[in-house]
């Protein structure tokens, strides 16, 4: 595509979604009459719904807002500034010095089918607001702090840590100290997506778009890493479709204590935007099991809020999708949380 | 712009009907009469073309709302769909342009930068949209005349002329805003090979 057809697609996808307000033109005539003044209008229509449409608006709508109104969308603040539970093993990062909490979005790797695919968590780490600090401070999260979520792991070998980082151009150079050990070559390929998908998305949400990151390992490039993947330039983001997970569940995160009603962010990428989501209580007991219908059907990715009330107690919450082939259940993404 | 045809600004697309009917019919507009009629039309595009402009919804049709006020007390002097869209895509621009400087004057009177202080999560899309965000991002940082060219001439989809003319500047001005804001583009978001 050129660059025009790049503006283009995303100034159309930019303003899709724009609401107006119902009674516009009544206030129009209002004050053509002389029978009202300019009425502040503050739209709220992104922020109070809660549906699929407004999930993807609010992230459309949010990128593109100057600033971002208060409170936040409660669809974009459970997947970040609000993230539910902070890790019990989120400290400070190694290397932080003073700084506060962050929230960044970590990548870590899970396995649907056999295969290795990324799954995103919000951590709390410890950081400055200045990106360079806030991609340091995620991708040390990735490196020291295992997931929330036990069915996700690390590809990085422990003793890995961040030397520095800076960005340039667009691109950050993360310089890593402690790289080891072997890692799997199947798994080599995905670690590095890890890294680069963690570091991207940090930026990303700090509206500083990287287009892809360097790697330093204490301060020298190297050819290839584990003797498997080429890390020799600029690394960038391998498409979504092969790399993240089918489904996730944004939020509630694993371990997350919520309200009694409360609201789950789903993401995925499957067949015709069709997901499920199962509610099993502490003894495996079904509690409920519904079809959900993303915004976006694969191969692009789609998002959907669904809205629970649950009484208090220890819950498994769970996302799939069934199989367009045989009907099985496939993709599972699983968090444990608790209603108080 | 062709006589006796309405230009939508969403996507550049010309609503296409009858040019004699088009231009037989709004001869005799009353100016409430326009307004009603051109809201139909207007109102939603102008409402996007403005949040691209300013990247707030509401603040987006407060501007939009009062062009459309200018324009019931224009429409004397106008008497033309055409014009009038011109009149309203240009007053959208203007006003845009003081809420932005008033903006800029309020964030530093608060001590604070532009800069959101909750984030939102470009993350939370799809790839296709966290890319389209991440091109609009790259956007916002242009300065405003290199913004409102790229708006105008690949959103609205206005000539050079026109963009000129909108913009209240010359048609090399605008050459000049457009080919600097694509290069500045093409450096935040072209993805190495």
């Amino acid at each position: 595509m050129t660059p025009e057809e790049v503006l283009r697609e995303a100034f159309e996808a930019g303003t899709r979604q724009v609401p107006v307000a119902p009674d516009a033109l009544r206030l129009i005539r209002d004050r053509v009459a002389g029978r009202a003044r300019r009425r502040r209008l503050r739209v709220v229509a992104f922020v109070s719904t809660g549906t699929a449409i407004a999930a993807t608006a609010a992230a459309v709508v949010f990128a593109l807002a100057g600033r971002a109104p208060a409170p936040p969308s409660p669809d974009v603040a459970n997947s970040t500034s609000s993230s539910p539970s902070p890790s019990p093993s989120a400290g400070p990062s190694p290397s932080a010095a003073g700084g506060h909490d962050l929230t960044v979005p970590v990548y870590y790797v899970g396995t649907v089918a056999g295969r290795p695919v990324l799954y995103r968590e919000y951590r709390t780490v410890q950081g400055n607001d200045d990106v360079t600090d806030a991609i340091r401070a995620g991708v040390a999260s990735m490196l020291a702090d295992p997931p929330l979520d036990p069915d996700y792991t690390s590809a990085w070998p422990a003793g890995a840590s961040v030397r520095g980082v800076t960005v340039v151009d667009g691109v950050s150079t993360v310089d890593l100290s402690g790289v080891q050990g072997t890692v799997d070559p199947a798994l080599a390929q995905m670690a590095v997506q890890q890294l680069v998908w963690t570091v991207t998305a940090v930026a990303a949400d700090r509206h500083a778009p990287l287009t892809g990151a360097r790697l330093r390992f204490d301060g020298a490039a190297r050819a290839s890493l584990w003797g498997a993947v080429d890390v020799s330039g600029v690394l960038v983001r391998a498409a979504a479709s092969s790399t993240q997970a089918p489904v996730w569940i944004i939020s509630p995160q694993q371990g997350a204590t919520v309200p009694g009603t409360f609201t789950v962010q789903l993401d995925g990428s499957v067949f015709e935007a069709t997901v499920r989501l199962r509610v099993r209580d502490q003894t495996g007991g079904l509690v409920s099991d519904q079809q959900v219908l993303l915004s976006g059907g694969a191969p692009a990715r789609g998002q959907a809020a669904v809205t629970l009330t649950l009484p208090p107690g220890h819950y498994a919450i769970e996302a799939y999708y069934l199989s367009a082939k045989d009907g099985s259940e496939q993709g599972l993404d699983g968090h444990a949380i608790t209603v108080r | 712009m062709a006589a006796g045809s309405v230009s939508d600004v969403w996507g550049g697309r010309t609503v296409t009907g009858s040019p004699a009917a088009e231009s037989t019919v709004h001869m005799g507009w009353s100016a409430d009469e326009a307004v009603t009629r051109l809201f139909a039309t207007q109102y939603r595009p102008m409402v996007r073309l403005a949040v691209l402009l300013l990247h707030d919804p509401g603040q987006a049709e407060e501007v939009v709302q009062d062009a459309f006020v200018a324009l019931h007390a224009r429409w004397p002097r106008l008497r033309d769909p055409d014009r009038a869209v011109g009149y309203l895509r240009q007053s959208v621009l203007n006003r845009s342009r003081s809420a932005l400087r008033h903006r800029s004057v309020v964030e530093r009177f608060l001590g604070r930068s532009g800069a959101p202080a909750v984030q939102p999560s470009a993350e939370a899309g799809a790839l296709v949209a966290e890319t389209q965000a991440e091109v609009l991002a790259a956007v916002r940082t242009l300065p405003a005349r290199q913004r409102e060219a790229l708006v105008l001439r690949f959103y609205v989809d206005l000539s050079e002329a026109q963009t000129a003319e909108t913009m209240g500047v010359s048609a090399g001005a605008v050459k000049s805003h457009t080919s600097r804001a694509l290069a500045a583009l093409r450096r935040l978001l072209s993805v190495p090979s």
